[in-house]
């Protein structure tokens, strides 16, 4: 049972890794260099709860602090502010896993949009205290609401591509789990 | 987890919490490094960019161009249109480039008249542009040309006809040029033709504003905007864009350079007269003044300044 879990847990840390870096790929690509875009969608802060709290054996820490320092480099962030932020909801959520596993879908949306609220305060907070430079709340706030409105696509594609879902409780078998 | 010993889980914990604090450490002393000694840590960032996206050149050309072609092809359903568009304009074009031709003669043999010395023409370097900045919140590229080739930090960049920005951060292998889109983008600006001083300040937008500008009652939408070469940052003359004026009304700029299809960007070869060789230093006339001017200095001449002592 070990092996097979260990194997399947190695699968998913590996598709993370390769779905993390086709994300950064694509916003790489020097496809429209114009100004004043819309602010994509957090997917990868998206995909990192869902799997958290779905499989959280796949993704050691240093995997998720590493990934995230790699994203705060090559897009020109403050490096490791949002590593750090990222890094600490990450834990919080390890901790509150079984909690959250009981939830009914909604309910976890709900939470996930407390979650990313709070990793966004939090990388406010940091950079008035650090005195670096904000983000316009105009591009902030819309990235905000995309991010918590993609979270059942996130999960979905958690379900469909890497096969992972969350551990239905015996008492709770009779409920959907989505 | 039942079957472990207790021993076993309470190691493992340990383990955890000690992996936790030892990451979280690194990391506030990364954003604290980061904040300390800005440059240093720009340059462990242009290092490691500079390893890893240059190596990422086979796959982003192909992709990069694939995405291109297949917007060009939506293109083609208006490609009559369009090219009655570019027929009218040729022609237009043409009786403009007879007029400068002529132009120039009467210019050049004034020139000879009067025995002007004119400043050697600049000469420049081609990148091709590998990424773009990856966030809305940036507005840079890197390009594949860098110390190997001679780029220097400072150095503006251009497509064929108007400024783009400047080189910030340049690594072996490649060079992160800075859009004047910025919002860390400030240039001196000159506006013609009543010369006009103005600061061009990025905000994240298409048409960035001109601040600090002298007497506004003397610019009207349309007068040609080019770099004023104050501050010895940037050689002047260079095009930038014309004056418009935005929705909020406050006076803004039209960029001549065509961000939406930047693939090479020209560096230009130019050693600013302010050299930038501390990221962390303002950039300017040198400050204090060198000790040697001091001694050389009259001594009427230094209780003048008397203050300086």
């Amino acid at each position: 049972m070990n092996k097979a879990e260990r194997i399947k847990s190695l699968r998913v840390a590996v598709l993370f890794t390769a779905t993390f870096a086709l994300v950064l790929f694509v916003r790489l690509i020097p496809l429209d260099l114009m100004p004043g875009q819309i602010a994509p969608p957090d997917i990868l802060f998206a995909l990192l709860v869902g799997l958290l709290v779905r499989r959280p054996r796949a993704l050691p820490m240093v995997l998720v602090v590493a990934l995230f320092l790699i994203n705060d480099i090559l897009l020109q962030q403050p490096l490791g502010l949002w590593t750090l932020v990222v890094f600490a909801i990450s834990e919080l959520v390890r901790g509150s896993r079984n909690e959250v596993r009981e939830m009914l879908f909604l309910s976890e949306w709900v939470w996930f949009a407390g979650l990313y609220g709070a990793a966004s305060a939090a990388d406010f907070a940091l950079r008035i205290v650090l005195f670096i430079p904000r983000e316009p709340l105009t591009l902030v706030l819309p990235m905000i609401i995309f991010t918590i409105a993609i979270y059942p696509l996130a999960v979905l594609f958690l379900q469909l591509v890497f096969g992972v879902q969350k551990p239905v409780r015996r008492d709770f078998a009779g409920m959907p789990s989505r | 987890m039942a079957k472990r010993d207790d021993n076993d889980i309470s190691f493992a914990r340990s383990l955890r919490r000690l992996g936790f604090f030892l990451l979280l450490m690194f990391l506030t002393g990364l954003v604290l490094l980061w904040r300390i000694d800005n440059p240093r840590a720009e340059r462990l960032r242009v290092a490691v960019v500079d390893r890893l996206v240059p190596n990422m050149d086979w796959a982003l050309q192909p992709v990069t161009k694939a995405a291109r072609m297949v917007a060009d092809f939506q293109s083609y359903t208006q490609i009559y249109q369009q090219n009655q568009d570019l027929r009218q304009e040729l022609q237009q074009m043409k009786a403009w480039r007879e007029a400068a031709l002529q132009l120039e003669q009467k210019n050049a043999k004034l020139l000879d008249l009067n025995n002007v010395r004119l400043n050697p023409k600049l000469s420049y370097l081609t990148g091709v542009v590998l990424t773009d900045a990856g966030s809305p919140f940036r507005q840079s590229a890197l390009i594949n040309i860098g110390s190997r080739d001679g780029v220097k930090d400072g150095w503006p960049a251009m497509d064929g006809l108007g400024l783009v920005g400047r080189i910030s951060g340049v690594g072996r292998n490649s060079s992160r040029v800075i859009f004047v889109t910025d919002t860390n983008s400030h240039i001196p600006v000159l506006i013609k033709p009543f010369d006009q001083r103005a600061i061009l300040s990025g905000d994240n937008s298409l048409l960035p504003p001109l601040e600090f500008l002298e007497n506004s009652d003397q610019v009207r939408p349309g007068d040609r905007v080019v770099t004023s070469g104050d501050g010895g940052v940037f050689p002047n003359g260079l095009l930038i864009g014309q004056v418009t004026q935005g929705a909020d009304g406050r006076l803004r700029v039209r960029l001549s350079a065509d961000y939406r299809r930047l693939e090479f960007l020209r560096i230009v070869r130019f050693e600013p007269t302010a050299p930038i060789n501390n990221p962390d230093r303002l950039i300017g006339p040198e400050f204090p003044p060198p000790k040697q001017d001091l001694s050389e200095m009259t001594p009427a001449s230094a209780t003048q300044d008397g203050v300086v002592q």
